[in-house]
């Protein structure tokens, strides 16, 4: 007998096709509590092909969903930590935004006092005039110098080295 | 295939009865049951499978209304009234958010031990003492208000604040606005101030508030369970697409040193206030405009309130002889005088009763229209004022606005005074004394005004200081609606009068405002002061400059009002001023000298000199 080589074998009871009158042969010969189980064989033709089918979707989807909850979980974690880094970045940025609010005040104020100070205590600075400015005659416009019309230099590109 | 040995057909004949015998036994209702089972389980899969659409489907817009109610949150206000920045992008006014802090003991947790541990760990970031905050944490159950405008980085303490590792309750943070002005005094007579509740109450502040407080659309964002940000629904554009930037046109360093020299000269004569306006003639921009004595907008509540009308705007005085070219133009541009017509000044002049004098109280002979004003003869001016038609003359001081507004985008202003018409009809002396700039009165911006007129080549141009609103790409998004301009002279009168202003400078009254390399257009003005219809003698002292003379630019304008001392006249209290402002202006703006000649001779000169 071959059952000893299968692979799989599943004891389900027979109840189709070639085997069935075999099996009610049988099963009128013994009572109900003492009919035979049989070990059969998923992969035998006496089986329904939606049942084959079925099996069969079984299958291949069994690997599938592991391997999707398992490529699932780390996009999973990183979802979630793109998210809280991303939190905590924008958190940063309006630290830095504030500082830079502060900056800018301060900043202007600054300029501001420094201007005063400057108006009460010059400490030998010149404020902007016409006495301090100095004006430069701008160069008469020169006309552009014509260029000899270059030669347009033909290159040998598969002589020279392209790559390495 | 070999047939098994009798002993294993044995075994595995001994393993099959015992299969059997251990199989249960068979149930008689076993489909029935089968049946029952699998009904069950459909049932439970089709109800699930209910469940689940009427979640999905018909339940949807609710949950997720309540979802979205529970997540999404308006990103916090990035600011309560747009900033002001001047022509440069220097900044005038900026909202900051500040904090105010209340305590409500009744919601204090007992294991924190309430009042003492919450004040010692208070005390130190709003700077009271402990035993200050436990008076006033055991004042009231709620709402005691420990502290106000508290800055954002003291608020973001006081939010970290822990006891026993958690957070205090009872404590809240309420943010308001704060406006800083960094300028302080320099822009406040424009800017304004805006007071506690964010209202603007003067100054452009006040008159441009629905430009100051275009709230944008709140934007939407998801917060998580510990009230951080999350990315997925964050607002795709910019956060600061929508913060707009109120550019107006002024140049801080043309305002800060035509404030300079109006506080030089206001203290050398002790004179009560003073004003610079700075006025691109084309448009009629501000590109300075100083009001002395000026105030802190920040600490408005300490300031003399008079001051926050700006007074350039807001107060009115008779323009005196820097009214005389505005006359001038007007008999050109009626065809009363020409260019060339000759007057006789004999020092003095009775008109309807009444003697009018010249300044100097001396007469200068025949002079012609420039000498007049050269001379700023008030006889001269009478002379030829009185060649035009009373009515004419009326007609012509309302059509360039006279007694009226200016319509500037300044809040406050006052319409100029000016005589009704029947009595300026009927009375001569009206139009005499309209003639050299007495009788009626103007705003110093509505005379900056007029002189640009002359200087433009004849356009009335509504003076303003606000460019438009801004967005962060430097794009103008929304501008003013202005008066138009309109022409009041012609070209020919107004470079004629141009002409003169130039030579009131370069050989007349206004000396004292020239510079060397260069040539500008002026006149000086120092009029009496007229208090409850009589005339005093404190004066009111202004000299106005167009600039270049050539193709003027920018008028100039320099009021001091109620200068002290014998000196104090047009041409030594304002035209430095003045002069000073334009040496400035020159730098500022790159403007080259039109007579280098005259800089390399000075400058020779004081080698040599020195």
């Amino acid at each position: 007998m071959a059952v000893a080589s299968r692979s799989k074998v599943v004891p389900v009871r027979p109840k189709k096709a070639a085997a069935r009158s075999q099996i009610r042969r049988t099963a009128r010969k013994l009572p109900d509590r003492e009919r035979p189980l049989e070990l059969i064989d998923t992969r035998s033709p006496q089986f329904p092909n939606w049942l084959i089918f079925l099996m069969a979707c079984r299958k291949l989807s069994t690997p599938i969903l592991m391997v999707s909850v398992l490529g699932i979980l780390p996009l999973y974690a990183w979802r979630v930590n793109t998210q809280q880094s991303w939190g905590d970045q924008y958190t940063q940025l309006e630290q830095l935004q504030r500082d830079q609010r502060t900056w800018v005040t301060r900043n202007e104020e600054r300029k501001h006092q420094i201007s005063e100070n400057l108006e009460r205590n010059p400490a030998g600075f010149v404020p902007k005039s016409s006495k301090t400015t100095v004006f430069l005659k701008p160069a008469p416009a020169r006309p552009p110098q014509p260029t000899p019309p270059q030669r347009a230099e033909i290159t040998h590109i598969d002589v020279a080295p392209i790559g390495y | 295939m070999p047939t098994p040995s009798p002993p294993l057909q044995d075994r595995r004949a001994t393993i099959k009865a015992r299969i059997q015998q251990k199989q249960p036994h068979r149930v008689q209702n076993q489909r029935l049951r089968l049946f029952l089972v699998w009904l069950l389980l459909l049932g439970g899969i089709l109800g699930l499978s209910a469940r689940l659409i009427y979640l999905q489907v018909g339940a949807a817009p609710y949950f997720q209304k309540k979802a979205r109610n529970q997540q999404l949150e308006t990103l916090p206000e990035r600011m309560y009234r747009y900033p002001i920045v001047d022509s440069q992008g220097n900044l005038l006014a900026k909202d900051e958010p500040v904090f105010r802090l209340y305590a409500h003991p009744i919601q204090f947790k007992s294991d924190q031990n309430s009042d003492h541990q919450i004040a010692q760990a208070l005390a130190p970031v709003v700077d009271q003492t402990e035993a200050d905050l436990i008076k006033l944490l055991q004042s009231g159950e709620s709402g005691i208000p420990i502290g106000y405008r508290i800055s954002e980085k003291k608020a973001e303490q006081i939010k970290k604040l822990r006891i026993n590792d958690r957070p205090i309750d009872g404590l809240e943070i309420t943010q308001e606005w704060q406006r800083i002005y960094p300028q302080s005094e320099l822009t406040a007579g424009l800017v304004g101030y805006v007071n506690v509740e964010n209202k603007g109450q003067s100054g452009i502040e006040y008159s441009q508030q629905t430009l100051l407080r275009g709230a944008p659309p709140p934007l939407l964002a998801t917060r998580d369970g510990q009230g951080d940000w999350l990315p997925d629904q964050f607002p795709l554009e910019p956060l600061n697409a929508n913060d707009l930037t109120l550019r107006l046109t002024l140049d801080t360093r043309l305002q800060r040193s035509a404030r300079q020299a109006l506080h030089k000269a206001m203290a050398k004569f002790r004179a009560k206030r003073g004003t610079v306006i700075v006025m691109d003639v084309e448009d009629g921009s501000l590109k300075a405009l100083a009001s002395e004595p000026s105030f802190n907008p920040q600490r408005y509540f300490e300031a003399n309130q008079a001051l926050f009308k700006n007074w350039a705007v807001s107060d009115l005085y008779e323009p005196g002889s820097t009214f005389k070219p505005i006359n001038v133009a007007i008999a050109l541009e009626s065809n009363a005088i020409k260019a060339d017509s000759v007057f006789h000044d004999g020092g003095q002049i009775t008109v309807g009763g009444w003697p009018i004098n010249n300044a100097d109280n001396s007469g200068h002979g025949n002079l012609s229209v420039t000498g007049i004003l050269e001379y700023s003869s008030n006889v001269g001016m009478v002379h030829i004022m009185q060649r035009m038609e009373r009515l004419a003359y009326y007609n012509f001081l309302k059509k360039i606005g006279i007694g009226q507004m200016t319509g500037t985008d300044l809040p406050f202003e006052t319409p100029g005074q000016f005589k009704n018409k029947q009595q300026f009809l009927d009375y001569p002396i009206e139009a005499a004394t309209a003639a050299f700039g007495q009788g009626f009165s103007v705003t110093p911006l509505q005379m900056a005004q007029l002189h640009a007129a002359i200087a433009n080549g004849g356009k009335l141009v509504t003076p303003h200081v606000v460019d438009g609103l801004y967005n962060p790409l430097g794009k103008k998004t929304k501008g003013l609606n202005l008066i138009q301009p309109r022409q009041i002279f012609s070209e020919d009168t107004a470079a004629q009068v141009q002409t003169m202003m130039g030579s009131v400078v370069q050989n007349g009254t206004g000396k004292s405002a020239r510079i060397p390399g260069y040539r500008l257009g002026g006149k000086t003005g120092t009029a009496q002061k007229a208090n409850r219809g009589t005339y005093t003698n404190a004066r009111i002292t202004s000299f106005v400059a167009s600039f270049p003379l050539e193709s003027p630019k920018y008028v100039v304008l320099a009021v001091v009002d109620e200068p002290q001392g014998g000196n104090a006249y047009g041409s030594t209290v304002a035209a430095p001023v003045v002069k000073s402002v334009l040496e400035t202006l020159i730098s500022v703006e790159g403007i080259p000298p039109t007579h280098p000649a005259e800089l390399k001779a000075k400058s020779k000169g004081a080698r040599s000199g020195g």
